[in-house]
């Protein structure tokens, strides 16, 4: 079962690239929603929404999972014995994880 | 090694496959041929959990596979090769021949590299290799995995004559070693001096022959095949 779910039995190259897109595609996806409150006088940008934790871990997983197609990926970790949708849990139960850090960091920053 | 019964396959309505069959036994080169559309990519795809499957059994080394699904089959040796490209486009190849090398430990990767005549393109990234050159390079992406069968769609589609020869030795070499290979194509030259097996594909169903010479002999499959 852990086969299907943890980056840790892909080759280190491929466990790198995953990594680095999934964090740089949460990181776009933050300024993104941080330049819109800011444009869009929302209020604080930094005031986290926890009821979109979940859409954002989902929006993470689904952008890099297309990311991940543009490398082939795809078709090559499953037969490296990785299933690709349960990476892309994988990934979405990450994202998920540091949106609750980023959430409890900014709280403990902001009080 | 890996066998396939009672394979059905459907697309939308249409039913390509409804009662296939295939072995690929360790220490042969199993060839499967039939005309365009027959359903032969279908039917590797099916066997190896790569592709849509409506009914059949798959037994890989011993264990029965229903369905199959490629990454378990994979954790236990299979290697399925795609008519596509398997690598990423933008990382350079012989850093990723290296890392799978690595992961599953194998050794000599360069002289995988060096046997398939693409050690000069270590450096390079697969998004401007050739065509032929992007199929030796997944080959040795196989052969980095190290697996005990191989399942390849097309391999020598678009190679020119000596690279096919170069890439059939390779093959030929992996079954000496003990290994299955399974295999599609329409290069007759080429994959008639390599089948050891012959699966021909037609209306839905499979014949098997041991003996390849018995294969080329049976008129139905030199009319339906071969086209004389």
């Amino acid at each position: 079962m852990l086969h299907y779910l943890s980056p840790l039995f892909i080759p280190a190259l491929y466990a790198g690239v995953v990594v680095r897109r999934a964090a740089l595609v949460w990181i776009l996806l933050h300024a993104a929603a941080i330049a819109l409150t800011l444009i869009g006088n929302l209020g604080n940008p930094f005031d986290v929404d926890v009821a979109a934790m979940v859409p954002i871990a989902l929006l993470t997983a689904a952008v890099t999972g297309i990311d991940l197609r543009r490398r082939n990926l795809h078709r090559l970790l499953p037969t490296l014995g990785i299933s690709f949708p349960g990476l892309l849990a994988t990934v979405a139960a990450g994202a998920f994880l540091l949106e609750i850090l980023y959430a409890v960091a900014l709280r403990s920053v902001l009080s | 090694m890996l066998e396939a019964d009672s394979i059905g396959v459907r697309y939308g309505g249409r039913q390509v496959l409804s009662a296939a069959s295939l072995r690929a036994r360790p220490g042969q080169i199993t060839l499967l041929v039939g005309r365009n559309g027959v359903g032969k990519s279908s039917l590797l795809r099916a066997c190896v959990g790569a592709g849509p499957l409506l009914h059949g059994i798959v037994r890989f080394q011993g264990t029965t596979h229903y369905p199959p699904r490629l990454p378990r089959l994979a954790r236990e040796g299979l290697f399925w090769l795609p008519d596509e490209s398997i690598l990423d486009p933008f990382l350079p190849l012989g850093r990723q021949l290296k890392a799978v090398a690595e992961h599953f430990g194998t050794t000599d990767v360069e002289r995988v590299a060096a046997a398939l005549r693409i050690e000069t393109h270590w450096h390079t990234s697969p998004a401007s290799l050739s065509g032929g050159e992007t199929r030796r390079a997944s080959v040795a992406m196989a052969l980095a995995r190290n697996p005990r069968c191989l399942v390849v769609d097309e391999p020598f589609r678009g190679l020119s004559p000596i690279d096919a020869e170069l890439l059939g030795g390779v093959f030929r070499q992996m079954v000496d070693e003990g290994r299955a290979v399974l295999m599609t194509g329409h290069e007759m030259p080429i994959l008639r001096t390599l089948a050891d097996a012959v699966v021909w594909c037609t209306a839905g169903t499979t014949h098997q022959y041991a003996d390849p010479a018995t294969a080329w002999d049976n008129h139905e499959l030199r009319r339906d095949f071969w086209g004389s």
